[in-house]
């Protein structure tokens, strides 16, 4: 913002020039440089003149629901338990996962297994909540969530476009991480990405001329009303528009890829917020979430898995293969989790209830260690025989991986110090690897 | 926070003596004056060296508290009547209008309804119109603050009959959840910080917490009338017996995620728990007798809203405050327990004060606060002077809240008579709360935080720009305000000044009347947009419909005008 060009009341009073054209409308506002116009070539030059600081990124693929352990990376076939699932071997010796996840079962050598998970929630929103932000709710607090956490860690302010996406589904915001991290939603990444463009009877020029009068309204009234409330509608609408113009949107256009890149994903809405998810980082988007929902699945368990890894397979695998191709899984960190897991016990609708003791997750890349598996579960899969893993120590190892200190203390609004991961929080050790 | 509980008590009484003390001049049954408000901000504002800025323009006054009082901006004709008045007493006037419209009681409901269910999700299949109903209704007859509040503490009996069960519904009659809201929002006491553990910096103990929440231990809720599978009303009742427990953890444990024996054994735990060790009622840390057949809640709403907790009436005026200026005069407004409110005590405390006195009249004290030249005075400021609005010398810019805001395009954008037509249509479950919910999510989208206001992000910035809601709002119709600017005059000039005094309430500067003007002349067409048709017209006939549409394209521009300054600070914060 360049406040030396507001203008101020004597200069509004004369108005524009009886004859101004829109073209006149146009250079005045670019003169202005506001931003509320575009010039694709500044903008360039600003992204270039940023060089990608070595930072670490992060793609969270979120299991909505409570993905089934039995019927994902702890299948247990031939107990009564297990059900119909069946397992086959994989790239990490001696290690099983279900038979339903034929390509992930070739990328696990270069992931990590976690079978010990445990939660201390176990209903789906209070779940969530700490799926997505390592904290129980409190009544008092919002916690950021993880991507909250990575843009204002890791994030770069002056990049075009925000720092935390999250496809097919809301996440959670930044709590008292403030505004600027919250996630910024696609709904689906097979459709168009939603306002932003302008609507459809506004053509390019009109909407150009729109910001053009917007910007004149908005000067003179932060001229006579100056503050915080005010800087931020401007900051907001500058971001909105530079946004909606820069070369970067292009990520978000699918087509660009070829159709064989896109069809490895899968056609479904995951497997291409997969592939989304891909360009995003790769463009210098710090964090993206990727929803699979449908995981509660209290009736029909079996059916419904079975299609649920039809479509998580190919997206997760390709997603591997393709961070892995392009040198980005170092830097990379990848972590499929959902809020808990399902009970081992079948009950009558075929279907698995609710389950926080003893589930899974998968993550790597990021520079981790690979090919490790964590914790175990018995025969029957109702107990945890080895290491249990809690959430904030799966949050802990998460920070850590990314190279951000899990004890970063803030203070909240109500002027309470708090760390990002509680201080109870041990972390997975195994999994760090020594520089 | 002191150590010593005595103090607590004594603290109070020390504070009214104070007040007393310092307003000897007013007689002692005198009812507060708008005058006495101002004559105590201003003193303090002596004291501290302030100048304040000058008084709102007529425009902004009639606008904020427009919003203030109903959450809905003045309509196109109630600006012009207003603006025209010569009459001296206009604002007052205004004032008594506006506690009297209905809109009133409907703001009201929306605001404490949602802070209410914060964030909680009210079962989708259960009717909101009783809900809604008890609230308006309440709030428009002006209903004893204090009764209100007894109402909702202890409301029993079937949902779709008495819609005061709001907030056990919307709790799911959970103990401890009741206790945090109950104590949070009617007596300032952030009480939830113990509910896990005891205070580390004062002297609350868990039990403080627990004890209130055995008040609601016996109250249940259950189904209670279904048709065709849709719950018509659930059923409030209080059991004869039941005691509170600390939980583990402070947390009832969810029973979800077990197994059926390890719930058994939890349910086996509590019980056992309860018969153990029982945590008998207490308020605010001493404890409560309650006898055998009294109804605990009851005995709760009573003690919480008896003269005696001074908290509770210090807590309604301070939020009351809040309300018209943005910030309470002790922050937060839910955590005043124990606090005085520094120079602004004697301040908080008649307003108090004139609250009992006036028999728990919310309106009174609304009345009081919109006829003070405090809250008359602009949000013009030239410096960035956040510190003037922090004492109340300047008005503070403040967000609207999504429903606010919402309704405030649709009133701008549909004029006021479709505006109200839509408004009848929409039930509470209809069009407009799916529009809202949208809106709410590009607020911010959190499953389940509630997003208090427009805090300009990218999302709502994209959506204020170029959302189809917006665009549909904007598309002239026979009805519509754009519709009726083309209506009532062919000169451009007059139909710039229509679509100000729509948008903004207020008349345009003379350098944006000429750069609305250069705007139209540039633009094709803009200047030839004709007199469409005659006020007397039937609007609904389909050939002035039909003729509309192909007005549109003349239209345009003042679509972008209005588009505009639908987009600028000035129309999306409340000032």
């Amino acid at each position: 913002m360049n406040d030396q060009h507001l203008l101020n009341c004597e200069e509004s009073k004369q108005g524009v020039p009886p004859r101004a054209t829109r073209r006149s409308f146009l250079q005045s506002s670019l003169a202005a440089m506001i931003g509320l116009s575009l010039s694709e070539s500044f903008l360039r030059q600003a992204v270039a003149a940023n060089p990608k600081v070595a930072s670490k990124n992060c793609i969270l693929l979120w299991m909505d629901g409570g993905p089934s352990q039995m019927e994902t990376f702890d299948p247990k076939p031939g107990t009564q338990n297990g059900g119909p699932t069946r397992s086959i071997k994989t790239s990490i010796p001696g290690v099983e996962i279900s038979a339903h996840l034929p390509q992930m079962a070739e990328q696990l050598r270069h992931l990590n297994l976690i079978r010990s998970m445990v939660s201390t929630e176990g209903s789906h929103q209070r779940a969530k909540y700490l799926g997505h932000t390592g904290y129980n709710p409190q009544p008092t607090i919002q916690h950021p969530s993880l991507g909250a956490i990575v843009s204002e860690e890791l994030g770069n302010p002056d990049f075009s476009l925000p720092q935390f996406v999250s496809i097919g589904g809301p996440s959670f915001g930044p709590g008292y991480l403030g505004q600027e991290h919250a996630p910024f939603v696609v709904n689906d990444p097979r459709k168009k990405l939603e306002n932003a463009e302008p609507p459809q009877s506004v053509d390019r020029d009109r909407f150009q001329s729109r910001l053009a009068i917007l910007d004149r309204m908005e000067r003179r009234f932060a001229s006579s009303h100056s503050g915080s409330k005010v800087r931020d509608h401007h900051d907001a609408y500058r971001q909105a528009v530079r946004f909606m113009n820069a070369p970067e949107m292009a990520t978000f256009d699918l087509e660009q890829e070829p159709s064989a890149v896109r069809s490895a994903y899968g056609d479904s809405q995951f497997g291409q917020g997969c592939l989304m998810a891909r360009r995003l980082i790769e463009t210098g988007v710090r964090f993206v979430e990727v929803t699979l929902r449908g995981w509660d699945t209290h009736q029909d368990n079996f059916t419904r898995t079975t299609a649920l890894c039809e479509e998580l397979d190919p997206a997760f695998a390709t997603l591997v293969k393709e961070l892995l191709e392009r040198d980005l899984w170092d830097s990379t960190l990848v972590v499929w989790m959902g809020e808990f897991g399902r009970k081992p016990r079948i009950d009558a609708q075929d279907g698995r209830g609710h389950w926080t003791t003893g589930w899974n997750v998968v993550m790597g890349g990021g520079g981790l260690e690979e090919g490790r598996v964590i914790g175990a579960t018995s025969s029957d899969g109702e107990e945890v025989i080895e290491s249990q893993v809690g959430i904030p120590d799966l949050y802990h190892a998460i920070l850590t991986g990314l190279g951000i200190d899990p004890f970063t203390e803030y203070l909240t609004p109500l002027r309470r110090p708090i760390t990002f991961v509680n201080d109870k929080a041990q972390g997975i050790p195994e999994l760090i690897r020594s520089a | 926070m002191p150590k010593n509980r005595s103090i607590r008590f004594a603290l109070p009484i020390l504070l009214s003596l104070y007040a007393i003390s310092i307003s000897q001049a007013r007689a002692e049954e005198q009812d507060l004056s708008s005058s006495d408000i101002d004559r105590m901000v201003q003193s303090i504002w002596k004291s501290k060296g302030i100048e304040p800025v000058g008084p709102a323009s007529a425009s902004e006054y009639l606008r904020r508290v427009y919003f203030d009082l109903t959450g809905l901006p003045p309509s196109l004709d109630e600006t012009e009547s207003f603006l025209q008045s010569t009459d001296p007493d206009k604002r007052s006037k205004l004032v008594s209008e506006l506690l009297s419209d209905p809109a009133y009681g409907a703001h009201r409901a929306d605001v404490l309804m949602g802070e209410i269910i914060e964030g909680r999700i009210l079962n989708r299949r259960l009717p909101e119109e009783s809900f809604r109903k008890y609230f308006e209704s309440s709030f428009n007859q002006d209903k004893p603050y204090d009764q209100m509040v007894r109402e909702l503490i202890s409301a029993s009996g079937d949902s779709a009959e008495n819609g005061a069960t709001y907030l056990v519904v919307t709790h799911q009659a959970n103990p401890e959840d009741m206790t945090g809201t109950v104590t949070r929002l009617f007596n300032g006491t952030q009480y939830r910080c113990f509910q896990c553990h005891d205070d580390k910096f004062g002297d609350w103990k868990q039990t403080d917490f627990w004890g209130t929440a055995a008040f609601f231990a016996r109250t249940d809720i259950r189904p209670n009338e279904r048709m065709e599978n849709r719950l018509v009303s659930v059923l409030i009742q209080d059991r004869k017996n039941g005691e509170g427990v600390i939980p583990e953890g402070g947390v009832t444990p969810a029973l979800n995620g077990l197994s059926k024996e390890e719930r058994k054994k939890t349910r086996r735990q509590m019980l056992m728990e309860e018969r153990k060790n029982p945590v008998a009622p207490s308020f605010l840390g001493e404890p409560v007798r309650v006898g055998k057949n009294e109804n605990r809640r009851e005995v709760l709403a009573k003690l919480m809203t008896s003269p005696e907790n001074e908290l509770f009436a210090r807590s309604a005026a301070n939020r009351v405050w809040a309300d018209m200026f943005g910030k309470g005069l002790i922050e937060p407004v839910d955590d005043i327990y124990d606090k005085d409110a520094g120079e602004w005590e004697p301040l908080l405390d008649s307003l108090a004060k004139e609250l009992v006195r006036s028999g728990h009249s919310l309106k009174t004290l609304y009345r009081l606060i919109a006829n003070t030249q405090t809250y008359q005075l602009t949000s013009e400021s030239d410096e960035d002077s956040e510190d003037l609005a922090s004492v109340f010398a300047r008005s503070r810019m403040r967000a609207h809240a999504p429903e606010v805001l919402l309704d405030s395009i649709l009133m701008t954008t549909q004029g006021e008579e479709a505006f109200q037509k839509r408004q009848q249509k929409m039930d509470s479950k209809g069009p407009r709360d799916r529009i809202l919910e949208k809106f709410t999510f590009a607020f911010g989208n959190d499953e389940g935080s509630r997003v208090l206001s427009f805090e300009a992000t990218i999302p709502q910035a994209l959506m204020m720009m170029n959302d189809p809601i917006i665009e549909r709002a904007l598309k002239p119709t026979p009805d519509s305000s754009l519709g009726r600017v083309v209506r009532e005059t062919a000169n451009p000039r007059e139909r710039v000044r229509l679509v100000y005094l729509s948008a903004l309430s207020r008349e345009p500067l003379e350098g944006e009347m000429n750069d609305a003007l250069a705007y139209l002349r540039e633009v094709e067409g803009g200047r030839q947009a004709p007199l469409l048709v005659a006020d007397s017209g039937d609007r609904s006939d389909r050939r002035s419909k039909k003729r509309f549409q192909r007005m549109n394209k003349q239209m345009e521009p003042y679509q972008d005008l209005l588009w505009a300054l639908m987009n600028t600070s000035e129309f999306l914060y409340n000032h």
